[in-house]
């Protein structure tokens, strides 16, 4: 333990105390005053990372996830009140952002001052303590952060609330992060919570005696970086392990018992910096914490069987729960789990301090251990009810519409129509960008590659489906079915060739000559089948070739390609960071990482355009087949009953050769005529 | 005026002073110029100050320091100084600013074409002590950036990033035991790689094992529910901007 004096304030808490003894107005304290051996626990529940995740609901696949969502980690916390005779409720942070529901609130529909966030409508039905502030309720700036927290934030910043608006019934604090306008904490750094406790005296008696409980909350310091648009010039942030110290002797001086950490971040045993992102290994290291609440990683802790870098640290103990000797636990992320601390308080001749040796730590799941997960609490849905209803009404609304049927049955043998407009809608990012930002490369081509992400592995309802008609968000989730950004790869020729000839393993090599029935589709995942769709670029892929020779005649704007030409290729951050193994595709290549989801830009496209048509937007086949004539047939399987869905598409060469492929799975087999 | 302008310079003199004394005491610990430059960043004038009476001292960290907040203000007047300033703290044994040039060769600054020659240069003077100048020197061998390709130092290079911690070198070393780059066809290793690089929250990663668990891939069970748990991850690791190396 580091015993560095404190000269200072123990002294000033000295003063205070020989006052204390001295006057004669503690007669009220002395009622609630414990005699020395008195025992409680009091159990530390933690909340951290909800992301505005109230309900167990998927708001992209409009269904329900029982994985998530607070009203269920309200049951664990209803349990624990009813386990334990003293809790404390805390929120680790990063609540209020991370469903669409989130953005809702604060971005299509923001609340008015007089509304309280939905995320601390149930928080506030629950009786927190207190809570923190993470990285992400910085996303939506100061304004609306000032908003919602209920807190008249000193910054100057346009668009700052006048008055105080509806927020937490709980204090927040934040002790890292200060005004520029004044230098002082943006937040109140710390709360110092009188709790009542149920005790046992020496002789076993039931007592109630009062506890002082110091809570003080730390940010992630790369949020100056992550939300610079809103940040600089406006808040700071200050040496989080001094401010630590400070603050600890402050809060003790003022009477505080214990203390606990609330820190919205995990640990991380290199060398200190007060600019890293995880700072609970050294924070643990201040004297005077009694009790830490880990979070933003996203992880349980603890955690005997985790694998995780930072749990395997020196000094972490992830089997109990200690960070260098200080009880510690991480309640995983979107309400899945409820963080306990079973504080084990032994009054003694100083005061409350905690006997390690009866302190408990655990992490407790929704997931029940047959795989089933907790009740949900009843109490909490009926009061987001209508903020809940007007995320999916949002997520529903028609953003545009198609004169088409967007598939993936026949993506695997040339139809484009579920993916020609995510392509175009890359691109055309991608070129903007490029023109207003990075002049450098603003006379190369931009190109787009996208696959069909749905392509049957899980029989006939697998594929992607989107009907003619009105389009909404949720359609546009279903076209671009992955959580990916855009990003923008600088590549030769060469390389687009040696790309698809990667692609091109989604199909075996077919031998003209074989009689039998031959397959067309390899195991090569859809996923990676990547393809361009537009009229800029043509390529044939000749099956009979092995793999890596079977990409000819690849022309652009009717010309072949040179190998040494130069493009740009609108893709996403799997494929540009190495994902599926395409050559030269390992990150060195990319010139752009944008941070919009390829998902949002499409929104985004499909809104600018309104109305998509197949004319424009679902028939730039850039490939087809090389043409062969193969003695025996070739097949592939896709949904049954799909063959109009072909023919609608221009592909005139496939028929049905069987219409149950056996599997069980609502597949056909279908011929493809590869000689036309 | 002048009544201000000799404040101002007692003021200077005064805290060269205290500084000195500061440095000579051996304060100067790497978090405290951190410290420093962190204020600085935030334009704090006196952190900025004290920085730059580091640097005027020749301490590696401040002339690290200093010439990223150079190079951070993007003003091309003060690239080269900026560039200096790395390029001393680097000659000093200070391993950061040497993988900051390579870094910085490697992807071209402010648009300038990259230079993958002097990237290579500085990136082996940083490579014993930063894993993630490995993972640039192996990009470079791989892709043959600076002369031929060189596919059997690229992969130990992957391999020491990888060992490093370097969560884009797990990331292309799974990859690279599946496509048979690696050798033969791996998939337990894959999946190790994989889930390395996913516990540091690296969206590929998590999305690679995502599609493996959506799948029945890489010797994993069929599990949605897991499945749509990692790409939530994936989708929740890409917010904010993406990280270098």
């Amino acid at each position: 333990m580091n015993t560095k004096p404190l000269l200072l304030p123990a002294i000033i808490a000295s003063l205070f105390l020989l006052a204390g003894c001295g006057g004669d107005g503690d007669s009220t304290t002395a009622e609630s005053k414990p005699t020395v051996g008195t025992q409680a626990t009091l159990a530390l529940l933690e909340t951290t990372d909800l992301h505005a995740n109230i309900m167990s609901y998927d708001y992209f696949k409009l269904a329900e996830d029982k994985s998530l969502g607070f009203e269920r980690t309200a049951t664990l916390i209803k349990q624990a009140r009813a386990e334990f005779a003293n809790t404390m409720l805390l929120d680790n942070g990063d609540t209020i952002q991370g469903t669409v529901l989130g953005d809702y609130q604060a971005i299509v529909s923001p609340i008015s001052c007089d509304t309280t966030h939905a995320m601390y409508k149930a928080m506030n039905t629950m009786g927190y303590d207190a809570g923190t502030i993470g990285n992400h309720e910085f996303n939506f700036g100061l304004p609306f952060l000032s908003q919602t927290s209920g807190v008249l934030l000193n910054v100057d910043a346009e668009g700052m609330p006048a008055k105080k608006c509806a927020g937490p019934n709980f204090p927040q604090v934040l002790a890292n992060v200060n005004s520029s306008k004044d230098s002082k904490p943006l937040f109140q750094p710390y709360t110092i919570i009188k709790k009542t406790l149920k005790a046992t005296d020496v002789d076993g008696k039931s007592v109630e005696a009062t506890i002082d409980v110091g809570v003080i909350g730390f940010t992630t310091p790369p949020i100056m970086s992550w939300d610079k648009r809103w940040l600089d010039g406006k808040v700071y942030i200050t040496d989080t392990l001094a401010v630590a110290k400070t603050y600890v002797d402050e809060m003790r001086a003022e009477g505080a018992d214990i203390v606990v950490f609330l820190e919205h971040g995990g640990l991380d045993g290199s060398e200190y910096s007060p600019a890293m992102e995880n700072m609970g290994y050294y924070l643990a290291r201040v004297q005077g914490v009694d009790a830490m609440f880990l979070g933003h990683s996203h992880q349980v802790f603890p955690n005997a069987s985790s694998t995780v870098g930072m749990f395997n640290l020196p000094g972490v103990d992830k089997t109990d729960g200690y960070v260098n000797g200080v009880p510690s636990v991480m309640g995983s992320y979107w309400g899945k789990s409820l963080g306990v601390i079973k504080l084990a308080l032994v009054y003694g001749k100083d005061g409350w301090y905690v006997d390690q040796s009866n302190t408990s730590m655990e992490a407790r799941s929704t997931r029940n251990s047959d795989g089933t997960y907790v009740d949900v609490d009843p109490t909490i849905a009926p009061l987001v009810a209508a903020e809940h209803q007007d995320t999916i009404n949002y997520v529903m609304t028609p953003i545009g519409d198609t004169d088409f049927r967007m598939s993936t049955y026949f993506a695997d043998v040339g139809d484009v129509s579920a993916i020609e407009v995510v392509n175009q809608a890359q691109a055309a990012y991608v070129a903007d960008y490029i023109q207003n930002n990075l002049p450098q490369y603003s006379s190369l081509p931009v190109l787009s590659v996208s696959a069909p992400f749905k392509s049957g592995f899980g029989g006939g309802g697998d594929y992607t489906d989107v009907a003619q008609g009105d389009l909404a968000i949720n359609n546009a989730a279903d076209l671009y079915l992955y959580p990916n950004t855009v990003y923008a790869v600088k590549v030769t020729g060469a390389d687009i060739k040696n790309w698809l000839e990667t692609a091109a393993k989604r199909f075996n090599q077919i031998d003209p000559t074989n009689t039998e029935v031959q397959e067309l589709i390899s195991t090569f995942p859809g996923y990676n089948f990547d393809v361009f769709s537009s009229s800029d670029i043509s390529y044939q892929i000749d099956v009979t070739q092995p793999v890596g020779s079977r990409i000819v005649n690849l022309m652009y704007n009717g010309a072949a390609m040179n190998s040494t030409d130069e493009f740009v290729v609108a893709t996403n951050n799997y494929r540009a960071s190495g994902g599926g193994s395409f050559p030269g595709l390992d990150g060195s290549k990319t010139i752009y990482a944008a941070p919009d989801a390829n998902r949002d830009v499409l929104i985004a496209y499909i809104k600018k355009l309104q109305h998509l048509t197949r004319a424009n937007h679902g028939s730039d086949r850039s490939w087809s087949f090389k043409q062969v004539t193969t003695a025996g047939p070739v097949v592939f399987h896709s949904g049954q009953n799909k063959l109009p869905l072909a023919q609608e598409a221009g592909l005139s060469n496939i028929s049905v050769y069987q219409d149950d492929d056996g599997s069980g799975k609502g597949l056909s087999i279908y011929q493809i005529d590869l000689s036309k | 005026m002048t009544l201000i302008m000799r404040t101002s310079v007692l003021a200077l003199v005064v805290l060269c002073l205290a500084a000195s004394v500061h440095w000579s005491l051996g304060q100067w610990s790497t978090s405290r110029v951190d410290l420093l430059a962190m204020q600085a960043a935030q334009g704090q004038d006196l952190a900025r100050w004290q920085l730059q009476v580091a640097v005027w001292a020749d301490h590696p960290r401040a002339l690290l320091a200093r010439g990223l907040l150079m190079l951070a203000e993007q003003d091309p007047a003060n690239t080269s100084r900026g560039l200096d300033l790395l390029e001393r703290a680097a000659r000093k044994g200070e391993t950061e600013a040497a993988m900051d040039l390579g870094r910085i060769h490697f992807h071209g600054l402010n648009g300038a074409a990259p230079d993958y020659a002097l990237a290579r240069r500085w990136l082996e003077m940083a490579v014993s002590r930063q894993p993630a100048a490995a993972y640039y020197l192996a990009l470079i061998d791989r892709n043959g950036l600076d002369g031929p390709a060189h596919p059997e130092r690229a992969l130990a290079g992957l391999k020491q990033a990888a060992d490093g911690g370097i969560a884009e070198a797990q990331f292309l070393l799974g990859n690279a035991c599946l496509s048979g780059e690696a050798g033969e066809r791996d998939e337990a290793l894959a999946s190790h790689y994989f889930r390395q690089a996913a516990e540091q929250e690296h969206p590929g990663a998590l999305q690679a094992l995502a599609l493996a668990h959506a799948h029945g891939e890489l010797g994993l069970p069929r599990d949605e529910a897991q499945a749509n748990v990692l790409f939530a991850l994936a989708a929740d690791a890409l917010q904010g901007q993406p990280r270098r190396p």
